[in-house]
């Protein structure tokens, strides 16, 4: 038996009632005004599920208006309801983690949700921001990078008969595109190249020299090509930056945004695609030489070269990073030409004559 | 021998048993899951804090409880949004337009929400207040309420903010006038006079101690709030009355510039608390109030719309 203050919602008067906990519910008993001993019943499941601020206090409601009410300043009372009718939550489940735990419960609470906030920030931010990139405009990628290019440029140094011929190159594979295409070739000894979004593609010179066959210059723009196309760095960078434009769309400075992207332009060419990404680009680079008719051995070559000069003292470490697994790459052109089992016939004399230019030393 | 009738009753003291531990958990937990949520989750943190203070808070005995819920706030969190979106929008609008002139009327309406925010907050806030199951009520009338407001808010302007004075008493009045406890009611009764005396004794005071009194002065602007309550049940009146003093005000208010100092701000929780159960502990109701006799007569109220626009717009509910 516990002792409590019963109140029956209609006034403010408590009784001093003893409480039992019987299988059929609490029972309630207490002398009335009319000093008439009653006993009231609480069918146990219309019991209020309430908080508790601690186990020595506890208030139970019950019923529909009038809500019936008991107070009990007992410790024991609590723990002995709750083992009384163990079929019976008590507690609202949401905040029991909590009352249950007490100081422990809210630190653990407080590292879970900081936990989780920088998961999304690492994890989450940078997929929806990938996924935005995708949805962007043909015109804003466009601007994108072209803002971009000018920004890049002052670190480069552009060789006009070569980029001037790169294009012609280009012009003469006749790919129809949503872009257009422009491509510069800056001096710089290393073997690489890098899209821009929006259409720009940058070749270093030193990658030219590296490659013998016109064909391999075709994969190389097949696969830069296949980045832009496929938005790719467009993707890439608001990825890397979805911190940045995070906090400058909080900021609520959206032109700011594009100027943090453009700004980062440079780190492009660090940027490194997902191994997935690569796959992609190389995919779109074969097929668009295969629709072109030219052969895709192109690709196969390219890498072989680009393999070779990585052995030699040639500096190429940007290419290698920006696109690696260059043995793995090589196995799925491999694959691809084994199962293609294609024969290309043209010669692409105008190809091969450019690129003779190309190669000519002036 | 008959003790029963006895004449040495106490007055009633309500007890705060909040601890800033407590209330340092509750908050951090709101405050993560505000920022978390980008202040979704504010009206359940307002909740949940309500909550809290009531079910600490102790009279006769029995614990206060706020019966609100987020769920009724966000609603109303909703709704207070949306008017405060719009009005931002109509300034946007306005500036951008350069009709610089169209900013008078907005102000003015702006103005012209605050008796329906107080309005709002008080029916909803005491509403959700029940003690010994007995629901509070606020039974004012908007119209009414308004007309009171919007010509004390004339006056004012018109008096160049002499009628301040009148105005705050009058507005109080009305609202305390309108508060219902069960079947009980609350009496606020005083002229806007004896709070111009007691404001201009303070505000020369506190110039020529260089500011020192004012600890005394705000206490006094409280006194007079309170003291002139009285607690009508049956026909009979009981005084509201607070302890207060100047001293113990300043006593409170140094101790919690140290806790805050110290604790680099941490300690603002323990300082809050603190300082409710200061003004709280205070207060007496005189002698011979029943507690036992209260009778509900509470129907049920919703919106909560009031409340939120309050506490947005910072006006302190009296
Ligand atoms: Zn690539």
């Amino acid at each position: 038996m516990y002792n409590g203050n019963y109140f029956d919602g209609k006034t403010s008067r408590g009784y001093a009632a003893d409480i039992d906990l019987n299988a059929d519910g609490l029972h309630i008993s207490f002398t009335d005004s009319d000093l008439k001993r009653v006993v009231i019943i609480w069918d146990v499941a219309q019991i209020h599920k309430g908080h508790f601020s601690n186990n020595q206090r506890v208030t139970l409601k019950y019923g529909e208006s009038p809500i019936q009410f008991l107070e009990l300043n007992d410790p024991q009372f609590f723990s002995a309801l709750a083992a009384a009718y163990p079929h019976i939550e008590f507690n609202e489940p949401s905040s029991e983690f909590i009352r249950s735990n007490g100081f422990k419960g809210i630190v653990a609470v407080t590292i879970g949700l900081v936990v989780l906030a920088v998961g999304s920030y690492f994890f989450v931010l940078p997929s929806v921001a990938e996924y935005f990139a995708t949805k962007m405009s043909v015109e804003m990628e466009v601007k994108l990078g072209d803002e971009m290019y000018e920004d890049v440029m002052k670190n480069y140094h552009i060789d006009q008969r070569l980029t001037k011929e790169a294009n012609e190159y280009w012009r003469a594979m006749h790919v129809k595109s949503p872009y257009l295409v422009n491509i510069t070739v800056v001096h710089e000894s290393e073997a690489n190249a890098f899209a821009l979004p929006g259409g720009q593609i940058i070749v270093y010179d030193g990658i030219i020299k590296e490659m013998t066959d016109y064909d391999e210059f075709a994969g190389l723009l097949g696969h830069e090509y296949s980045h832009i196309k496929l938005h790719h760095s467009a993707r890439m960078l608001c990825r890397n930056l979805a911190g940045y434009i995070f906090i400058s769309i909080l900021l609520n400075d959206a032109s700011g945004t594009l100027a943090i992207l453009a700004s980062n332009a440079n780190s492009l060419k660090e940027l490194s695609y997902s191994r997935q990404l690569e796959h992609q680009a190389d995919e779109g680079g074969y097929e668009l030489l295969q629709s072109k008719n030219i052969d895709p051995n192109g690709m196969m070559k390219l890498f072989e070269t680009l393999k070779k000069s990585h052995n030699s003292s040639v500096k190429v470490p940007e290419f290698i990073t920006t696109h690696p697994l260059t043995e793995e790459r090589i196995a799925y052109i491999q694959d691809r030409l084994k199962k293609d089992k294609v024969s290309y016939s043209d010669e692409h004399r105008d190809l091969q004559n450019i690129w003779k230019e190309m190669k000519s030393e002036d | 021998m008959d003790s029963t009738t006895t004449t040495t009753q106490e007055p009633l003291r309500l007890k705060f048993h909040a601890e800033g531990g407590t209330l340092f958990g509750i908050v951090i937990v709101n405050a993560l899951l505000t920022m978390f949520t980008l202040g979704l989750y504010y009206p359940w943190a307002r909740a949940k804090l309500l909550k809290y203070f009531y079910s600490e808070t102790e009279f006769a005995g029995s614990r206060f409880e706020f019966l609100g819920t987020g769920r009724e706030m966000f609603m109303g969190f909703i709704k207070a949004i949306g008017l405060l979106i719009l009005i931002y929008a109509v300034v946007i609008g306005i500036m951008a337009a350069h009709l610089y002139i169209l900013l008078l009327p907005i102000y003015l309406l702006i103005l012209a929400i605050i008796p329906f925010a107080i309005h709002g907050a008080l029916k909803y806030r005491l509403s959700r207040t029940v003690w010994r199951g007995i629901h509070f009520g606020y039974h004012g009338d908007l119209k009414e309420f308004a007309t009171l407001f919007f010509k004390n808010v004339g006056l004012t302007v018109v008096t160049l903010g002499f009628y301040g004075m009148w105005m705050s008493v009058n507005i109080h009045k009305y609202t305390q006038n309108n508060i219902r406890l069960g079947n009980a009611q609350v009496k606020f009764d005083a002229e806007g006079w004896d709070l111009f005396v007691i404001y201009i004794k303070g505000y020369f005071l506190t110039i020529i101690t260089l500011g020192i009194y004012a600890f005394w002065w705000i206490t006094d602007m409280h006194k007079f709030y309170i003291n002139h309550t009285t607690i009508v049940q049956d026909g009979n009146e009981y005084a509201v009355s607070t302890n207060m003093t100047g001293g113990g005000f300043f006593k409170l208010s140094i101790i919690n510039f140290f806790i805050i100092l110290f604790t680099l701000g941490i300690g603002i929780s323990w300082v809050r608390v603190r300082t409710m159960r200061f003004y709280i502990e205070n207060i007496e109701i005189a002698a011979g109030f029943d507690t036992n006799a209260l009778v509900q007569t509470e129907g049920d109220y919703k919106d909560a719309t009031g409340d939120d626009l309050l506490s947005m717009m910072d006006v302190p509910l009296a």
